[in-house]
């Protein structure tokens, strides 16, 4: 098992509750598969493939919002998109993570001066993470999940130190 | 051919004057008639064109010329177009021609909405891509956002999930007040008959079977399937009546992803169309550039080198495999077989590292431009497909054993989404849809562009016209890419890759179409240019928006999960359905 590998075999593990949980939270992100354009080709499928296998790294993609603790915003939010983004965002169960895909999703990318598109996600929801590129490769969204690990990390650590 | 004296007698035989009849060099044959004479030139002229395959609007008003709605007809059989042109004051009525026509349904409606024109005897005149409260955005007054706009941006103010609920009341969940009113919902289900009614639609509204005695007595309800779910492939809302698992009644929502591509156009220069073309179907972006490089070297009249007619087949043809694969794979995802999803995609890695050696990029390639290509192909490139053509084809017989040769998915996929050959000419399908209905229609074949004229490949139809039909035509298309695949390693030309170009292209004044045989059906672009260096206008054909008709029309009538897999056979990208 791997916690033995972690406290060694056989071990007695005293910690609190929301320490277990701050703990696992960082090892299975579980993202939602809601991909809007271009992007979700390569964050959401590609990553999920064969080659660079998202599931390695406790990674895994859920149809519903309720069950997912990731967003990939992958794709340009329109008007009309955007009050669904919202919408499912606050679907979401807190604690609840965002991750901005590509260089629509930060800040509009090559369509931002079409006022029917929203310049970048975070004028709607909080982002955690903002991947550039257009669009970025699998490997950097699995960068950006490594990130987002050390942040929810760093988070615990805040909270128990304090 | 048609030639322009038969055309002709057609319209006098209507009792039709035209304003103008002529063969313009780029567009071939034009009539141009007056807004009240449209219906009755119509009326003339559907018995010898099949298809309407393209309508666009373009604002003409600073030159004078009011706004120009442009309807491309196709015959077939003669392998012939002709275009119909018409000239509207701004703000004025446009008569729908969806009583001939079913294709025009949903482009009318963008050409209205995007150039602020009223359209009459249409069945569902609504807002098809624009959010509510934008202005006509294809007009030339309407602005692009400046840098000070954009910094001091605000969302509207409200509650979104308020709002959202508001929006689904809008979307006919209360039965209209008066059922003939044709602002009112429709069905898209009395059009299942094989001939399209002769006047225009008269639209119903949502109906309820509670007075039926023989029915279960379970009332319909409303389902809203998207536009965050993953079976319907992008960000497409159906809103489905649904009796039980049964659908009775369905109407496909896009525009979750309009984000301009055509208006933009209109500030770029030629060199920078792909970029837009490539986020506007981004499976297939190498097929768009082509098509927008086909197009400026015609109205620029650039000669282009022939190495660099083989090498964007060969680019096309990787980029029209890589992106079946991504098809291929989530349709059996569809049917619950999960295994085949990943197959398909290691393979189709294989593909994106040879478009990646050759262009730079796993996607939004940017790798034809007018002119030529942006740079040669590497031998470690030519190594590379070498490799993988060696185990090409073995792979997908594999990949037709994991999926179509099992009983589970034949009995999933037979006698599902069946599209008769009459629905598909009327609704202006093209490529594989078109194909897997039994018309035997191919642009690389019947009007060879690039170097396709030198290749030699088959177009395979079927006639069923169901889910199966529409995966066996395209598993065999996959085969005939790498074919041509193959005859471009082996007879790929010495010379250069590019012409010589001047840094900023400047286009004499014209007009052109320039269709594609695009992965999902004919993509074209038609540009206007007015002699400086960005074109006037530029529409893109998006073949998807087309099939989305079909499959609204498919979908009553089927199960749920039958309605899914009928869906994803059509292989929508939203990228260009809204643009």
């Amino acid at each position: 098992m791997a916690l033995d590998k972690v406290f060694g075999e056989q071990s007695i593990v005293f910690l609190k509750s929301e320490q277990f949980f701050d703990w696992a939270r960082g090892r299975s992100l579980w993202y939602m598969a809601f991909g809007i354009a271009c992007c979700s080709l390569e964050g959401l499928i590609a990553a999920a493939g064969p080659r660079f296998d998202f599931d390695r790294h406790g990674v895994f993609y859920r149809g519903v919002p309720r069950q997912s603790d990731v967003m990939i915003v992958a794709g340009t939010v329109n008007r009309k998109m955007a009050v669904i983004v919202k919408r499912l965002y606050e679907m979401m169960p807190e604690p609840r993570y965002v991750v901005s895909m590509g260089a629509c999703a930060n800040a509009g990318g090559p369509f931002r001066e079409y006022p029917n598109v929203v310049t970048g996600v975070d004028k709607i929801i909080p982002v955690d993470i903002y991947i550039p590129g257009c669009p970025p490769r699998p490997e950097s969204v699995q960068y950006a999940f490594l990130q987002l690990r050390k942040k929810i990390n760093e988070d615990a650590k805040a909270r128990f130190s304090s | 051919m048609i030639e322009r004296a038969r055309i002709a007698e057609l319209l006098s035989g209507a009792s039709v004057t035209p304003v103008s009849l002529e063969d313009e060099s780029c567009l071939g044959l034009v009539l141009r008639v007056a807004a009240d004479d449209l219906l009755a030139t119509f009326a003339a002229l559907r018995d010898s064109f099949e298809q309407l395959i393209d309508l666009l609007g373009a604002d003409l008003t600073p030159r004078n010329g009011g706004i120009e709605v442009t309807y491309r007809l196709r015959s077939l059989q003669e392998n012939s177009d002709l275009v119909v042109k018409t000239t509207l004051e701004p703000g004025a009525a446009l008569p729908s021609v969806t009583g001939f026509y079913l294709s025009a349904l949903l482009p009318e409606r963008e050409a209205c909405e995007m150039f602020g024109l009223k359209l009459t005897g249409h069945p569902n005149p609504k807002h098809l891509l624009l959010t509510e409260g934008l202005p006509p955005m294809l007009l030339k007054s309407v602005p692009l956002r400046s840098e000070e706009d954009i910094q001091a941006e605000t969302l509207p103010e409200g509650d979104p999930a308020l709002q959202l609920l508001q929006e689904f009341e809008e979307r006919g969940i209360i039965p209209p007040e008066d059922p003939d009113d044709p602002l009112e919902n429709y069905v898209m289900a009395e059009w299942l008959s094989p001939e399209p009614p002769p006047g225009p639609i008269v639209p119903r509204n949502i109906r309820r079977q509670d007075d039926d005695p023989q029915s279960l007595s379970t009332n319909h309800y409303l389902l809203q399937i998207g536009p965050a779910h993953p079976a319907t492939h992008g960000v497409l809302n159906i809103v489905a009546e649904m009796d039980g698992e049964k659908i009775v009644s369905s109407e496909a929502h896009v525009g979750n992803l309009h984000r301009g591509i055509e208006k933009l156009a209109e500030s770029r220069r030629y060199h920078q169309l792909g970029t837009l073309v490539d986020r506007g179907d981004y499976v297939g972006g190498c097929n768009n550039e082509l098509a927008v490089a086909l197009a400026v070297e015609q109205l620029a009249e650039i000669e282009v080198p022939d190495r660099a007619s083989w090498i964007r087949v060969l680019m096309a043809e990787i980029n029209r495999l890589a992106s079946h694969y991504i098809w291929f794979g989530p349709t059996g995802l569809d049917t619950g077989a999960m295994g085949i999803f990943l197959f398909c995609l290691y393979d189709r890695e294989l593909w994106l590292d040879v478009l990646e050696e050759i262009s730079g990029q796993r996607m939004m390639f940017n790798y034809i431009r007018p002119g030529g290509v942006v740079a040669d192909i590497t031998p470690k490139s030519v190594q590379m497909i070498e490799d993988i053509l060696k185990i090409a084809d073995g792979r997908l017989d594999e990949h037709y054993d994991a999926l179509m040769a099992s009983e589970i998915f034949q009995q999933r996929a037979c006698g599902v989404g069946v599209v008769s050959k009459e629905d598909a000419l009327s609704l202006g399908a093209t490529g594989f849809v078109a194909r897997a209905s039994g018309i035997d229609w191919d642009l690389r074949r019947d009007r060879p562009y690039a170097a396709y004229d030198k290749m030699d490949f088959d177009v395979l139809t079927a006639d069923s016209g169901d889910v199966w039909a529409r995966m066996f035509c395209r598993l065999d298309e996959m085969r005939q890419s790498l074919r041509i695949v193959r005859q471009c390693l082996d007879g790929m030309p010495e010379g250069d890759f590019s012409a010589k170009l001047p840094r900023v292209l400047r286009v004499p004044e014209g007009e052109c179409y320039v269709p594609v045989e695009a992965p999902r059906g004919e993509m074209g672009v038609h540009i206007y240019s007015d002699g400086t260096d960005k074109p006037y206008r530029m529409s893109y054909r998006p073949p998807t928006l087309y099939s989305l008709m079909i499959s609204d029309l498919t979908l009553p009538g089927h199960f749920l999960a039958d309605g899914i897999v009928s869906l994803g056979s059509f292989d929508f990208c939203f990228g260009e359905v809204d643009r």
